[in-house]
């Protein structure tokens, strides 16, 4: 018998190519002719054939995800500097502590402070900066309306041409960052800010939320370039005044917007009315704000206001003055010349279900492969700039082992912190977003602390979409499944958690 | 995708010259290969990311060299298989424990979003490929995962074509043995159905 198979042996690799698709058409057309004189090998074909039409049916998906990959890539790499590279550069030129070159642990290096993550360009957009404080002044004209009639409010907001206010940003009562806004209406805002740490100063120019940005590092003749992708297609959402209609509409309409009294106060020698609001707002996933104002001219004179999402952050908005002249050169989005261009492109499109797990999915990455406590985006950044994760790498024994591993952590540590960039800029923020920006009605909890990633049939994270009869529920595993019921699991946290705001 | 050659000449040359939008074209060209390839390869799809970016920058700055002896895919997958090779040892070190929790399920993790909707006989051939010795694996996975060609292959593996061939072979074979003893690539429902 093998003296019988050795002569088809020969052709044994040529069907294989052949069933692959591998062989040029005169290839192909020999081994066929082979196959069809020879039934063991016709056989044989058959059978690979079944093998490669089954492995051709896996073949990885490329959709526009993907492919938007490679062009950002493209894109980031032709215009002078891959993302990653621009990144650390920007870093770099403000200042940042240059990283250790070794070092075993790299993951519990700090591989970014605060003031990066203050001038992210991805979570520190400047549309969400305008959005931010803009919200607050037009829901001080709601709150504030108790006194006078709502619409003496709303009038003058929507008339106003330009805005000018100054803000200081905190972090857990510590203030991280100061300046001034300046909105012409209807879209085009300007902050200039100083980071307090680093006293480094830069200015934000945009166009619209959804539009092109720029943000100029004066001292380091550098300029961001911004041009987000999957922008809301609302045109309302894509213009200050816009916004400002949104927040005020719903501060008039929607009940769930609370609004409590906090009495009068004296603020900069001026007497003060005080409310205290909480809701949801267009692009905001829940905040709670203080407002103090003039009863007499019901204009703001200092509005607090912080948000679900990272409770310790506070922003402080007060000095504010509309219709003053602003000259429209400030609100130029041409980069001046001798600034060296970094162009990026921030994803601006709604969260769901998925950017949860994958936030999940990479939280578990970068921690060792434990779910975070708390979905509190504060903490999870806490953890993740700061303590690193819990879990180290461990240390080589040997004195040539451990300069080889050193190497290699340092070029691991690239990639981890890459991966890090990621998660604080843009795949953190989308995935816990979705989570507190759910409604009370959906009922959501959250249940990971301490759960390890992989755990099956441990549920981490349920909630019931809207109109939806049944509950989804995420488990440790990633996978998801629909429920009637919530399941039973002691010291789930509600999500978002409530508010306790120390304003 | 199909690129056509002419095109494909002329934008290498304006690239060569340094002109960006030639460069962006050309990686739109091939951003699906590229992309395959770099999951294929790195089956991660956050490293996958980083290989395509990696892949790109380097690309760029080496276009001046590309002498056209070679298809343009092919010297883009040799780029990408010297990156992947740079990092491949740093990236599994960089993430000891996730690495393992992931490993558990790692094409789970590979294509999280399809393979919770892939069918069990899809589960089954990944997990037949994955138990392939790695040079064999990865040259089934660039081929059948990732479309890469012959030539792709071997210059993603820096090996000789010669070498990808028969490695393509052993391995289908081995799937093909295995396929007999445990019927683990069960015909289409259509075959199924039209035996008698």
């Amino acid at each position: 018998m093998n003296d019988l198979l050795h002569p088809c042996e020969v052709w044994a690799e040529p069907i294989s190519l052949a069933a692959a698709g591998c062989l040029s058409p005169d290839e192909e057309a020999e081994a066929r002719r082979h196959i069809e004189t020879c039934p063991a090998c016709r056989e044989r074909f058959r059978q690979l054939a079944e093998v490669c039409g089954a492995l051709a049916e896996l073949r990885l998906p490329v959709g526009d995800e993907e492919l938007a990959v490679v062009r950002r890539a493209a894109s980031a790499v032709s215009s002078g500097e891959a993302r990653r590279s621009a990144v650390e550069w920007i870093r770099r030129v403000l200042g940042r502590r240059p990283r250790e070159s070794h070092g075993p642990v790299f993951r519990t290096q700090r591989p970014f402070d605060w003031r990066w993550i203050m001038r992210h360009p991805a979570s520190f957009a400047s549309a969400a900066v305008f959005l931010f404080v803009i919200g607050g002044v037009a829901l001080w004209f709601h709150g504030g309306g108790t006194t006078p009639a709502l619409a003496d409010f709303i009038t003058p907001i929507l008339e106003a041409k330009t805005v000018k206010f100054k803000f200081v940003g905190e972090i857990d009562g510590r203030i991280t960052m100061r300046g001034v806004v300046m909105v012409l209406a209807p879209s085009r805002g300007r902050v200039e800010q100083e980071e307090i740490s680093t006293k480094s100063k830069s200015v934000e120019i945009t166009s619209s939320f959804g539009g092109k940005s720029i943000l100029l590092v004066p001292d380091k003749k550098l300029a961001v370039v911004n041009q987000p992708i999957n922008a809301p297609r609302d045109e309302a959402a894509k213009n200050f005044l816009g916004v400002l209609r949104s927040y005020l509409l719903d501060a008039r309409d929607k009940a769930d917007v609370r609004r409590e009294p906090l009495g009068e106060k004296e603020i900069d020698g001026r007497r003060a009315v005080g409310f205290r609001l909480s809701g949801r707002g267009l692009h905001d996933p829940g905040w709670v704000m203080s407002l103090w104002g003039d009863p007499q001219t019901g204009e703001p004179i200092r509005i607090e206001k912080t948000d679900l999402m990272c409770p310790g952050k506070k922003v402080t908005m007060s000095d504010f003055v509309f219709n003053l002249d602003l000259d429209e050169s400030l609100f130029s989005l041409e980069v001046p010349t001798g600034y060296k261009i970094v162009n990026i492109q921030s994803d601006l499109s709604l969260p769901n279900e998925k950017s949860l797990i994958e936030t999940f999915r990479q939280y578990g990455r970068l921690s060792g492969g434990i779910f975070p406590d708390t979905l509190n985006w504060h903490l999870i950044l806490l953890q993740i700039v700061n303590q690193g994760p819990k879990k180290q790498a461990v240390r080589p024994k040997s004195e040539e082992r451990q300069n080889v591993n050193r190497r290699e952590m340092k070029r691991g540590g690239d990639a981890l912190e890459t991966l890090r960039e990621k998660f604080v800029g843009e795949l953190g923020y989308r995935g816990i977003g979705f989570a507190v920006d759910l409604p009370p009605e959906a009922d959501a909890h959250y249940a990971g602390k301490g759960v390890k990633l992989g755990a099956a049939d441990t549920p981490i994270f349920w909630y019931r979409p809207k109109d939806a009869k049944k509950y989804r529920v995420i488990y440790a595993d990633l996978s998801v499944r629909e429920s009637a019921t919530p399941p039973h699991v002691p010291n789930a946290q509600p999500v978002p958690a409530p508010a306790s705001p120390k304003i | 995708m199909d690129v056509h050659q002419d095109d494909q000449c002329e934008l290498i040359g304006r690239a060569q010259a340094g002109e960006a939008a030639a460069f962006e074209r050309l990686a739109e060209q091939h951003a699906a290969r590229l992309w395959r390839g770099a999951l294929a390869l790195g089956r991660d799809r956050h490293w996958a990311e980083d290989l395509v970016q990696e892949t790109l920058l380097e690309a760029w700055r080496s276009l001046p060299r590309f002498d056209g002896r070679c298809r343009f895919s092919t010297w883009l997958y040799g780029i990408l298989r010297h990156r992947f090779l740079k990092g491949r040892r740093r990236h599994d070190a960089a993430r000891p424990s996730a690495a393992a929790a992931l490993e558990e399920d790692h094409l789970a993790a590979w294509l999280p979003d399809r393979c919770a909707e892939a069918s069990e006989d899809a589960r089954r051939v990944r997990q037949a490929v994955a138990s392939l010795p790695e040079e064999h694996r990865l040259v089934v996975e660039l081929r059948f995962f990732a479309g890469a060609t012959l030539e792709e292959i071997a210059a993603a593996l820096d090996c000789p074509l010669g070498t990808v061939k028969s490695r393509l072979h052993h391995a289908l074979e081995k799937l093909r043995q295995m396929k007999l003893a445990v019927n683990l690539f069960a015909p289409s429902r259509e075959t199924r159905e039209s035996k008698p």
